[in-house]
């Protein structure tokens, strides 16, 4: 753990301190922009590559902390630190109810409940149109009000500070998910991705391990849609449709999904690559698409697992697909 | 896994050096501009996907616009240059993309011809940047009505809901106080134009005509690809006439399926979106009768200017335009002729030039003398010409057209935006 | 809510027929594309989330053929034929590389497939959005049915569809070829170890759930919008059929594609606010109370 809290604080130190030496409003924004979806990945990473938990409803929560915070700060006029508060505790919630009904089922049934779920929520919020918008999502902008925070007044108002203000709470959020991972908790999630059954017989409650992780997860999700809807300020229905849900899956398998950092680097990539693209062409998707293509069936692990040679994912998949097609089995455990 | 071209090891290390390579060319600071630097406009719109005629026709219109600037040697003695990407409808990419053309390659304008949804988002990047917004292809009222959200850097050249549900409805009620079409129905797509364009044209319709009733509602999702069940409720609900705000592709499947059902002949269809050429060189053959407002045709207005503009485009570029093109045109010609009168790029001059900016364009409609206008008050379009009529099924696809003269637009429009307390 | 109109079309026979064929127009399309989505994974234990673009691409080539040739039957099955062929390359060349990778990377292949796909028609075909057109042989008034009008056209999907549905099911259950293909789905190494080529039967399965994605697109091609990533129209809703129907069964898809018909014909009737997400509900509801799925354990 002491490691860990070291080099959070150094991280934070570098990325803190670096503009003092290159200023680069584009740079600054950019830098936002990726480490609020890397932390939208690192949560579900947190599922997928830990617990063996793959969600594709994990928009949800992101769009209910993004939704929570615009509301809370363009009609309440909450405090900013309340408000961001309370969004992660809603995106929580959310994760706690839909995870109970999710958690039931297995594999890519439990897959498509959640994005059942998600696109339920989707509906919620494009449906209540006094609270949330309706289809148009919250326009206007979202105010950030100064914070008053031990006595010192923070004006998150402008890129740098905003920017200052995103990279404590994001290097903190991986700090805390690292020590989450590497405590004895963490390990019975490990123990739960690669074998449930036997977890279940040595005399482990594997429901509420899933469940808790579930709600963390949904927690820094809310985290990171609410610091994106104050980055661009607003919140839109696109937050919470089954498309979004679909970004984090993919910085994970990019990055790789047996590590923490594996989902940072996918969010770097992506985001580096898209940014790139777009500038000079139209055809986005034919090009993306390509080096997706090369890039599966070259490397078939993500990047950061690479470097790492990890092959956790290989036992536990070839698990997954024989119990989603049934059949026979031989000598491997069966779930549900 | 064994050779396939590129073993692992040297793919990684393609990837790190190739990453390593973006990554420096992405965030070198841009060159420094040089005193004859072209003024550079930043267009965001969707070029991909469903509405990828949204983003390709629009260009077109503006591109035009520059080219015919640059043959005359451009403006303040400046080329005028247009950097176009696509956020493929997404709203942070659109965002995003208008927030780099800013910072990034410090554009000096944006063109935001991006749909009504993505344009809200990029309102917000033009208030906190504070760089002048010319929005292109947003319809919905709200965006320059509504005070709450209004900011002076944002200006729009494209039409307003408001204005063609008036002309729509009262064409409408006309019609309806002719051929005793008392019972409407509508189907629009579930969205806020949809919603809004739907219930403004039945405002305007009950107003002119308080005998006509709305017995039925339907609301499809946007593109969605099967309208069966709600053709189905209408031949059993039996409409003597139904509005629709369905646009471009979907307008094209639900005529097409309606046409199986023969539902025009039992129902009298008011469309405010068949008359672009879009939608009227996709149907095999343009059924003829069904009531429709003007998107872009060449004979609306019916004048030498806007003939001519068709001409010159489909010279150019081998097509008609478009609803899309005609308003990034005019965007454009907006913008240029706002920055002659300032005789400078800096905003604060340029938004004041384009206060209340009135300048001949071909979209001008008759009663404006062919001229077209920023109104001061809210930065938004107006006189441009607005037209309903029949079908028939050859050129100039639509006859019997109807005008409503600008004076009385414009009433209605200051009548409802009092009611809605959105104007003093 | 308007239920009093709801039940006033079950109690009338032309209501109750007009809304039952407008749910077996839109069940039979889906059933098609999900029928190859099921049997793809249920053999193959891919989910083939480019099965969309093979959709698209069968109205695609439905118009380039239509121009070519006049005959809307001869076109339909060459159509469909070329969007089996292409489902073969596609497998033959890229999707066998990844059996043995994890679900999720397969996903992946399958969507960059769809991304490349969308804008290649985009390059060949151009950004407009197309249309076809009724056959000549369909241009005729309604059929009268129960006293309620149906368009003959939708009268011919509907046989097709179900023609297609007894077909597959004779063919898997009554043919030695059909037993194979289920026999692979159970455990393929015990196929292999009968002596049949494995690699082959996979290829060939793939290439018929092609071909049924493509006569879906065919169908569906002359009655709605063709344009570029329009199987994103119905990927998702065949998606929601093969899950709830049960992975792996044809029955099962049969049955899901035709309850979500009806769940939107109905459902216009007496919710006409809220029908986007009831698919999903209904996904959630079937999945809470059948875990499996309506008919899943295991394939068709």
């Amino acid at each position: 753990m002491k490691k860990t809290l070291g080099i959070g604080v150094i991280a934070v130190g570098i990325l803190i301190l670096f503009p003092s030496f290159y200023y680069s409003k584009f740079l600054i924004n950019y830098l936002t922009q990726i480490l609020i979806l890397a932390l939208f990945a690192v949560s579900l990473n947190l599922l997928v590559g830990y617990t063996g938990m793959i969600s594709f409803g994990h928009a949800a929560y992101y769009g209910v902390g993004a939704y929570a915070v615009g509301i809370l700060l363009q009609k309440y006029s909450t405090s900013l630190l309340g408000s961001l508060g309370l969004a992660v505790v809603l995106a929580a919630l959310t994760a706690v109810i839909i995870g109970f009904f999710c958690i039931r089922l297995g594999e890519i049934y439990f897959a498509m409940l959640t994005m059942a779920f998600a696109q339920i929520v989707y509906t919620i919020v494009v449906k209540w149109t006094p609270m949330t918008g309706g289809d148009q999502g919250l326009i206007g902008g979202i105010p950030k009000p100064p914070i008053s925070f031990l006595g010192l007044t923070i004006d998150i108002g402008n890129p740098l500070s905003f920017y200052f203000f995103t990279v404590v709470l994001v290097i903190g959020s991986f700090v805390v998910c690292k020590v989450i991972v590497d405590s004895p908790f963490g390990a019975i999630l490990k123990t739960i991705r690669d074998n449930s059954l036997r977890t279940y017989f040595i005399g482990l409650p594997v429901k509420a391990y899933q469940l808790i992780i579930f709600t963390i997860a949904g927690a820094f999700a809310g985290l990171a849609g609410a610091l994106m809807a104050l980055f661009i300020s607003g919140a839109y229905p696109d937050f919470t449709y089954w498309t979004k849900s679909a970004e984090p899956i993919f910085m994970i398998l990019v990055g790789g999904m047996g590590s923490l950092l594996g989902p940072i680097v996918g969010a770097a990539i992506l985001n580096l690559l898209t940014a790139y693209i777009t500038m000079y062409t139209h055809l986005y998707e034919l090009i993306m698409g390509t080096v997706l293509v090369i890039f599966i069936l070259s490397l078939k692990k993500g990047i950061a697992d690479h470097f790492m040679e990890k092959e956790i994912f290989k036992n536990w998949s070839s698990h997954f697909i024989k119990r989603v097609r049934g059949g026979r089995e031989r000598g491997s455990a069966k779930i549900d | 896994m064994r050779k396939k071209g590129l073993n692992r090891r040297e793919f990684l290390k393609a990837t790190a050096a190739g990453s390593a390579g973006l990554a420096a060319g992405f965030f070198w600071p841009p060159k420094t501009a040089v005193a004859q630097a072209p003024i550079r406009i930043g267009f965001v719109s969707i070029f991909s996907g469903r509405v990828a005629m949204l983003g390709e026709t629009g260009l077109k219109g503006a591109q035009l616009a520059a080219d015919e600037y640059n043959a005359k040697g451009g403006v303040l003695g400046r080329k005028i240059e247009i950097i176009h990407r696509d956020s493929a409808g997404k709203i942070e990419e659109a965002v995003r993309i208008a927030r780099d053309f800013v910072v990034k390659d410090k554009v000096d304008f944006l063109m935001d011809h991006s749909s009504s949804r993505e344009a809200f988002a990029v309102k917000e990047v033009s208030r906190d940047l504070k760089v002048i917004t010319m929005v292109t292809a947003s319809e919905t009222t709200d965006h320059s009505a509504d005070p709450k959200i209004w900011t002076p850097y944002n200006f729009r050249s494209a039409r307003q809901s408001i204005h063609d549900c008036c002309v729509a409805g009262f064409y409408a009620a006309k019609i309806a106080k002719e051929q005793g079409l008392m019972r409407w129905y509508s189907i629009s797509p579930d969205y806020a134009y949809g919603h809004d364009s739907t219930e403004r044209f039945f405002e305007f319709l009950q107003k002119k005509n308080p005998e006509v009733k709305i017995v039925g509602k339907l609301w499809p999702k946007l593109f969605e690809p099967d309208y069966t069940p709600h053709i189905t409720k209408m031949l059993a609900d039996k409409p003597h006439a139904f509005y629709s705000a369905l646009w471009g592709g979907d307008t094209v499947a639900f005529i097409e399926q309606a046409l199986m059902y023969g539902l025009f002949e039992q129902s009298k269809f008011f469309c405010i979106n068949i008359a672009d050429y879009t939608v009227l060189k996709a149907l095999k053959k343009v059924p003829e009768g069904l009531h429709t407002g003007s998107r872009y045709l060449k004979n609306v207005p019916d004048s030498p200017a806007n003939r001519d503009f068709g001409d010159r485009y489909q010279k150019k570029y081998g097509e008609l335009p478009t609803n899309w093109s005609w308003e990034t045109y005019s965007g454009m010609l907006f913008l240029m002729e706002g920055i002659k009168k300032a005789k400078s790029l800096e905003a604060e001059k340029v938004i004041k030039a384009m206060k209340g900016l009135r300048i001949k364009a071909p979209a001008g409609s008759p009663d404006f003398d062919g001229h077209i206008v920023l109104r001061d008050r809210d930065h938004t379009n107006i006189g441009y010409a607005i037209a309903w009529g029949k079908t028939i099924a050859k050129e100039p696809y639509v006859t019997d057209l109807y005008y409503l003269p600008w004076k009385e637009i414009l009433q209605e429009e200051e009548e409802w935006l009092k009611k809605k307390g959105w104007l003093k | 809510m308007e239920l009093m109109k709801l039940l006033d079309c079950f109690g009338s026979l032309s209501c109750l027929t007009t809304q039952i064929t407008s749910a077996l127009i839109l069940g039979m399309i889906l059933f098609l594309v999900a029928s190859g989505l099921s049997l793809i994974f249920g053999v193959l234990g891919v989910l083939n989330f480019a099965h969309g673009a093979l959709y698209m691409l069968g109205a695609y080539f439905t118009y380039t053929l239509l121009s070519i040739h006049g005959n809307f039957g001869v076109i339909a099955i060459l159509a469909s034929i070329g969007v089996g062929v292409f489902g073969v390359i596609l497998e033959r060349v890229f999707i066998k590389r990844i059996y043995t990778s994890p679900l999720l990377y397969q996903l992946l292949l399958c969507y960059a497939f769809i991304l490349i796909l969308d804008d290649l028609a985009k390059l060949v075909w151009g950004y407009e959005f197309k249309s076809i057109g009724l056959p000549g042989a369909f241009r005729r008034p309604p059929l009268k049915i129960f006293g309620s009008f149906v368009p003959s056209y939708y009268v011919f999907i509907i046989i097709v569809g179900v023609v297609v549905a007894l077909i597959l099911w004779f063919f898997l259950s009554r043919t030695k070829l059909g037993k194979i293909i289920r026999a692979t789905a159970h455990s393929s190494e015990m196929v292999g170890a009968l002596g049949i080529n494995v690699q082959l039967v996979y290829a060939g399965v793939f290439a018929l759930g092609s071909f049924l994605a493509g006569l879906g697109g065919v169908l569906a091609g002359p009655v709605r919008s063709i344009y570029p990533g329009m199987g994103a129209s119905v990927i998702i809703e065949s998606f929601i059929v093969v899950v709830i129907g049960g992975l792996g069964s044809i029955g099962g898809a049969f049955i899901g594609a035709i309850l979500i018909g009806l769940m939107r014909s109905f459902g216009i009737i007496g919710f006409p606010l809220i029908e986007e997400s009831f698919v999903f509900i209904l996904m959630a509801v079937v999945l809470i109370l059948r875990p499996r799925g309506l008919c899943g354990k295991k394939e068709s």
